[in-house]
């Protein structure tokens, strides 16, 4: 029973990060209409950077040449840090595109980005990766009650990507940032600089990602270039139309049952004896998760919530703004 | 009016089916584990490039399982495998390594591959579960080894120390090196540099490879520039045999040096006559108990056994042993027993041999199918190489290179 609480800790965490992950994309996506499919790119500067921040310097044999040996909170922060300035690096050139061209220029940057990491030896340790990658308080906590120490961490990251969110909704900055989404000519024509808005919307939503990064590298302790495939970005999308884009509940939602459904598949061959056919299965059934979703909620299973005028006068009212 | 109130609505229904679903996914989590058999984990690659990695280990390591449970199981109990897929990707190999240590209770995990053993092996080492794997020739593991993570399969920096010392012996100066950039390919190919320069020659030019591309001419053109006689290749079949094709195409001359992976006689006879006096180094053919396991393999695969699956076999039988003499299940007790079971002691070729003698009190010394098996402290093992040379149809074996003869 204990090792099956275990088993779920683990499960929860990983579902955690990618609602970090999920809620970084809602705002690009879900919020302001940026079609992201680099949103990796984020997560791994993030990973990387707390990574080299906090492990110790290399000894002779290894093939990275830097390490800070800093306290884990400096890498977590420098991780958030680093993943907004690649946003804001990466939004000079590609923000002003429409949305096709973001979504190809996107997916492009964030395979550059993967190719950088396997053969920069010097920075990342290439295909070998880094290892030995500290993890807050850890002699602080007693090892069988880490794994909850740092799932409650995720926890209180999910909260406040939430909290951001949510407040998000009701700002002026949020109005402007969907009122893009919706019709970027018509903002323009009320005097908004949208390229600046859409620049801050994507560096929030990097940062939240860089921040999932740092959250996932402090839990894996280590970091090689295959963890930062396409298929994060595909995986945290996949979240986000299920759950539901421009709903942060959605995709916190979305996220985890993402989650729990890739790792509930685990014990399929266990109940009915399926064997080796499972982890192709496993692909096949979030493709079809997928499908059924835009088939039957094409606003995924918690939509964004449509608001009358009234009730928004209302709320106004009621919110103080 | 009655039928009306009893309709369920789609609502209550939707509600109804997901608590349901949810209830009964929870309950099938619960089920696992905490039976009367032991558990060896299997995390191996089922999906992508590599996925004939898992299905073919999984064969090996049912054949040793079956022999071991026939003989009486681990410690009196029988083994039941649990197998994961690492699908290629970090991510997913930590969870199922999570699944496989927390809720499947296993005693020894055996896999994965050089993609993913290094981002696994500080979890294992946290949980106390024992890594034995048949397949990670990455030379990471090299000095990071021991304690809890081994291997039975050779290193890679001992395959590429084999090649440099293949072209050396017959007389080489010049070489160029070609491999695929990932993991093992890499590891594979730095140390082809590192040894034949250590044994005196020049490299020429050092080429990495992107894998699964329709044409590497310009590759070939940068590897062959300053006309090497002697050009070593690290890459799987389907990536070396356009490389192979185009080389000739191009009527670029020299001899190559190809990695264990094309060690196969189906390669062979695919490039045929251009690959004449080319040479590869592969495993020594093993001994009885290799022909005992490939008989056993072939009747139930249908086919020869493919690379690592001597490797598997073993890894299971060395992880039943090491219980046997820990006189325990638990993987942090059999952890310490695994190099001591496989070398110095009474040599035992199969796991009832062994259990009888660790009965009697006697120290084992496990010879398998792919050869000697002693694991060091590090949780390497040293091994020999054959050389093989094409005969421009099939692979003959023309010389043998000793582990001794790697130090260096």
């Amino acid at each position: 029973m204990l090792e099956q609480l275990s088993f779920m800790t683990s499960v929860a965490t990983v579902a955690g990060i990618y609602a970090v992950l999920a809620l970084g994309l809602n705002i690009h996506w879900g919020e302001t209409g940026l079609l992201n499919f680099g949103h990796v790119a984020f997560f791994a500067v993030g990973a990387y950077t707390t990574a080299i921040l906090t492990i110790p310097s290399p000894t002779a044999t290894q093939a990275y040449s830097f390490g800070f040996g800093l306290p884990v909170v400096v890498g977590i922060v420098g991780g958030c840090i680093a993943a907004g300035l690649v946003a804001v690096l990466l939004g000079i050139p590609t923000l002003q595109l429409d949305e096709e061209y973001l979504a190809i220029v996107s997916i492009g940057l964030a395979e550059i980005l993967r190719h950088v990491m396997m053969n920069e030896n010097w920075l990342t340790g290439g295909v070998a990766g880094l290892y030995g990658i500290d993890r807050p308080l850890r002699g602080v906590i007693p090892p069988e009650a880490y794994d909850f120490f740092y799932l409650g961490l995720v926890v209180l990251a999910v909260g406040l990507c939430y909290a951001y969110s949510r407040r998000l909704k009701q700002s002026p900055f949020g109005r402007v940032l969907r009122s893009i989404r919706d019709d970027e000519e018509a903002s323009i024509a009320l005097g908004k600089h949208t390229f600046r808005y859409r620049m801050q919307a994507f560096v929030v939503g990097g940062v939240m990602a860089g921040l999932a990064g740092a959250l996932w590298a402090h839990y894996a302790t280590a970091l090689t270039p295959t963890a930062f495939g396409a298929n994060i970005t595909f995986l945290t999308w996949v979240g986000l139309i299920v759950g539901g884009s421009g709903n942060s509940k959605g995709a916190i939602l979305g996220a985890g049952l993402i989650i729990a459904f890739r790792e509930a598949t685990r014990y399929l061959p266990d109940l009915y004896g399926l064997g080796d056919i499972i982890p192709t299965l496993r692909l096949i059934l979030v493709g079809a998760l997928v499908i059924v979703t835009i088939r039957y909620r094409p606003d995924g299973l918690l939509p964004e919530r449509d608001i009358s005028y009234a009730e928004y006068c209302k709320r106004v009212e009621y919110g103080g703004e | 009016m009655v039928n009306g109130d009893k309709q369920v609505d789609r609502r209550t229904f939707l509600q109804t089916t997901a608590v349901a679903g949810g209830a009964f996914s929870v309950a099938g989590c619960m089920g696992g584990g905490g039976s009367d058999t032991a558990v060896l984990g299997m995390l191996q690659p089922f999906t992508g490039e590599v996925a004939w990695v898992g299905e073919s280990s999984e064969v090996a390591m049912n054949i040793a399982v079956d022999q071991i449970n026939e003989a009486g199981g681990m410690n009196g109990t029988d083994i039941e495998i649990v197998t994961e897929d690492t699908e290629t990707n970090q991510q997913t190999a930590i969870s199922a390594l999570r699944k496989l240590t927390d809720s499947d209770g296993a005693s020894a995990i055996l896999g994965p591959t050089s993609f993913t053993l290094p981002a696994v092996m500080d979890i294992a080492q946290e949980s106390q579960v024992p890594i034995i794997s048949p397949t990670a020739g990455t030379s990471v593991l090299d000095d990071r080894g021991g304690n809890y993570i081994f291997r039975t399969s050779a290193s890679d920096s001992l395959g590429g120390k084999a090649m440099a010392r293949i072209a050396r012996d017959n007389g080489y100066e010049e070489i160029a090196v070609m491999y695929v950039d990932n993991q093992g390919g890499r590891s594979f190919g730095q140390t082809v540099i590192e040894g034949f320069e250590a044994l005196g020659g020049t490299i020429t030019t050092e080429v990495a490879l992107t894998p699964g591309k329709s044409s590497y001419r310009s590759e070939l053109t940068e590897a062959f520039q300053d006309e090497p006689e002697f050009v070593s290749l690290t890459a799987g079949t389907q990536t070396g045999q356009i490389i192979l094709d185009q080389w000739d195409e191009q009527g670029l001359g020299g001899v190559w040096g190809l990695s264990n992976d094309m060690q196969t006689d189906s390669f062979a006879a695919d490039v045929g006559a251009p690959l004449e006096d080319s040479y590869a180094i592969g495993p020594l053919p093993g001994g009885e108990k290799y022909d005992e396991f490939a008989a056993e393999y072939e009747s139930r695969a249908g086919e020869s056994p493919q690379p690592f699956t001597p490797e598997a076999y073993d890894a299971a039988m060395l992880a039943a042993l090491a219980a046997e003499a820990a006189e325990s299940n638990s993987g942090s007790d059999l952890a310490g027993e695994i190099p001591a079971v496989s070398k110095d002691g009474e040599t035992v070729t199969s796991f009832q041999a062994g259990a009888d003698a660790l009965d009697n009190g006697t120290e084992i010394d496990y010879d398998g199918a792919s050869g000697p098996v002693d694991i060091t402290s590090q949780g390497n093992i040293r091994s020999s190489f054959a050389v093989f040379q094409s005969t421009g149809s099939e692979w003959e074996q023309v010389g043998e290179i000793a582990a001794d003869s790697l130090d260096f």
